[in-house]
C-alpha cells in the first residue's frame, strides 16, 4: 500500500485529468456536430470502435511485424529474460509473454500487448550493447511500467476520438465532392445545407487536430508516469536517468544507412528534414529528454526509490 | 564553357584544389604519438565510384573501361589491386601501399584522371584502412572515409555482423577533431558495407 501512495505524482495526475476532461469535451462537441449535420453518431462511433479494436487486439502482432522484432528464449537471452522476470515480479505483474530482439543499432525499446498477459517487451540490439546492466534495468522498468499502466490500452481508447474525427474528415470530403454538401435539396434549404455542413467539417478538422494534441500531450504524461514507476521497480532513478542521456546523445545521431543509399535519395533532395521545432514538440508523443532526466534526478535527490 | 560542361554533365564536384584535403591523413599518421593513442594507416586504400548517379550523356560503362586500363598501367603509377562493383552497382577502385604519403598521391592523382573523364560527380568517398592503439589495446582497425561531397572525414569501426562499434567511432572521431581534422557532423556518419580493403 505505502508503495502505491510513493508511486503517485499528484501534479501528473492532476494534469492527466484536465487532459482527459478537455478529450471528454472534444468528444461531446464531436457528437453535437454529428447530431447537426444529421448524420448518425451511433453509426460513426461504431465504425470507429470496430477500427479501435482491430487495432487493440492486433497490436502486439502488429507492432512485432512492422518493427521486425523476433522473440527470443530464456536460453538465447538469460540476462534479459532474468531482468525482465525479476522486474516483473517487483511491479507486481506477470512476466511478458514475449520478449523480442530488434536487429538495429539504435539504442530503442518498447512494451505493447493489450493487457499485461498479452504483453510484449522489445528491445533493439544497439540498447544491448550500449547500455550496461543497470542502465538497461531503468529502461526495461519503463517498459515494463507501461504494461502495468496499461497505456496500451488507455492510449488506443484515448486515439478512438482521432480515428473517428479523421474517419469523418474524409467522409466529408468526400461527401463535398460527389453530393456537393446538400445541393440537390431544394432550392431553398440547399444553400442552408451547404452552409451547416461547412460549419460541421471545419468544426471536425478543429476537433481533429486538438484532439491529435490533446492525445500527445496525454501520452507525455504517461511517459513521465512510466518514468516514475519503472524507477520505482528498479530502485534507482539515476539508472534510467543515465540511459536516456546515452540513448539521446551523440551516439543516437549515427545513423545505420549505408552511404551508398543516401547518395542514391540525396540527389532530390535539396532541402534537410526539419529537425525539431515548436510544433514537433507539441505534437510529440515523449517529454524533451532533459525535462525527464531532470524529474528522474529530482526523484532521486528525495530518495524515494529507498522508501521501496 | 563552364555553362556547357554542366549542362552535359561534365561538371565535376571533385576540383584538383580539394585533392589535397587527403593529406591531413598524413598529418595525422605522421605524428609519433597522438597523447597515448596512435592512429595508423594498413597500407591499403579504395575509392568509391558510384555508378549509378551519371550524366545523361555520358557512356558510364565505357569511361569506366577507359578508365580501369589506363589505371592499371604502371605508366599512371597506381597500382591498382583491382576494381570491384557491388549490390549498390557502385564501384571500388582499390589501392596498395605501405608507403603512406605514395598512397595519397596515387589515390589523388587516381580521382584527378576520374574527374578528367567527366566522372568527377561519381566519386563517392575515400576509404582508407586505419588503427588505433590505446592503452593495452593494440591495432584496433577501424575504416577512414572521406566524403567526397563534403570533403570532411569521419570514422567506421565494424564490429561484424553489420554492427558497428559506435563508442569507438566517437573516441576516434573526437581524438581526429583535436587533430584539427574536419570531421562530418554524428547525423552524416553513414556506414558501409561490403568494403573490399
Amino acid at each position: 500500500m505505502q508503495r502505491n501512495s510513493i508511486g503517485k505524482d499528484h501534479q501528473l495526475t492532476v494534469r492527466m485529468l484536465i487532459t482527459g476532461l478537455m478529450l471528454v469535451m472534444a468528444y461531446l462537441a464531436l457528437f453535437g456536430l454529428l447530431l447537426i449535420s444529421g448524420i448518425d453518431p451511433i453509426i460513426v462511433f461504431v465504425i470507429g470502435i470496430g477500427m479501435v479494436l482491430f487495432q487493440y487486439f492486433m497490436s502486439d502482432k502488429l507492432v512485432l511485424k512492422t518493427t521486425g522484432a523476433k522473440p527470443v528464449t530464456k536460453e538465447e537471452q538469460p540476462k534479459l529474460h532474468e531482468m525482465v522476470e525479476r522486474l516483473s515480479k517487483i511491479g507486481g505483474i506477470p512476466k511478458p509473454r514475449t520478449i523480442a530482439i530488434m536487429e538495429m543499432e539504435a539504442p530503442n525499446a518498447f512494451a505493447t500487448g493489450r493487457s499485461p498477459k498479452h504483453a510484449t517487451v522489445a528491445v533493439t540490439r544497439g540498447l544491448l550493447s550500449k547500455l550496461n546492466d543497470e542502465e538497461l534495468e531503468g529502461v526495461i522498468g519503463h517498459e515494463l511500467a507501461h504494461i502495468k499502466n496499461r497505456d496500451v490500452m488507455v492510449m488506443t481508447w484515448a486515439s478512438l476520438i482521432v480515428v473517428v474525427a479523421g474517419f469523418l474528415m474524409q467522409m466529408l470530403f468526400w461527401m463535398s465532392l460527389f453530393g456537393g454538401f446538400g445541393g440537390h435539396r431544394r432550392q431553398g434549404n440547399g444553400g442552408q445545407a451547404m452552409a451547416m455542413m461547412m460549419v460541421v467539417y471545419i468544426g471536425v478538422i478543429i476537433i481533429y487536430f486538438i484532439s491529435q494534441l490533446l492525445i500527445s500531450t496525454l501520452s507525455r504524461y504517461r511517459e513521465l508516469a512510466a518514468d516514475r514507476e519503472g524507477s520505482i521497480m528498479t530502485g534507482s532513478p539515476t539508472n534510467l536517468a543515465s540511459a536516456l542521456k546515452k540513448i539521446s546523445g551523440q551516439i543516437a545521431q549515427i545513423p545505420e544507412k549505408d552511404l551508398r543509399q543516401v547518395e542514391h535519395a540525396n540527389a532530390f533532395f535539396i532541402i534537410p528534414a526539419l529537425q525539431g521545432n515548436a510544433i514537433a514538440s507539441l505534437m510529440s508523443s515523449h517529454p524533451p529528454t532533459e525535462m525527464r532526466v531532470a524529474r528522474l534526478m529530482e526523484m532521486q535527490r528525495q530518495n524515494w526509490h529507498l522508501l521501496r | 564553357m563552364r555553362l556547357f560542361k554542366t549542362l552535359f554533365g561534365k561538371s565535376n564536384k571533385f576540383k584538383s584544389d580539394e585533392s589535397d584535403i587527403l593529406s591531413l591523413v598524413l598529418r595525422v599518421t605522421n605524428q609519433d604519438s597522438n597523447g597515448d593513442r596512435d592512429i595508423n594507416l594498413s597500407g591499403a586504400a579504395t575509392l568509391l565510384l558510384n555508378i549509378n548517379e551519371h550524366p545523361f550523356f555520358t557512356d558510364i560503362n565505357s569511361s569506366l573501361k577507359e578508365l580501369e586500363k589506363e589505371l592499371l598501367i604502371p605508366t599512371v603509377g597506381t597500382p591498382l589491386r583491382g576494381f570491384k562493383s557491388d549490390m549498390y552497382n557502385s564501384c571500388w577502385i582499390i589501392f596498395e601501399n605501405t608507403n603512406n604519403q605514395k598512397m595519397v598521391a596515387e589515390i589523388n592523382s587516381a580521382s584527378s584522371h576520374i574527374a578528367n573523364l567527366g566522372l568527377g560527380n561519381n566519386m563517392t568517398a575515400a576509404i582508407f584502412k586505419g588503427t588505433i592503439s590505446k592503452g593495452t589495446t593494440r591495432n584496433q582497425s577501424f575504416y577512414w572515409i572521406c566524403n567526397y561531397r563534403t570533403s570532411k572525414f569521419y570514422p567506421l569501426a565494424l564490429l561484424g555482423n553489420e554492427m558497428r562499434d559506435n563508442e569507438l567511432e566517437m573516441e576516434i572521431g573526437n581524438l581526429l577533431a583535436s587533430m584539427g581534422i574536419p570531421l562530418e557532423p554524428h547525423e552524416n556518419w553513414y556506414s558501409l558495407s561490403d568494403i573490399p580493403i
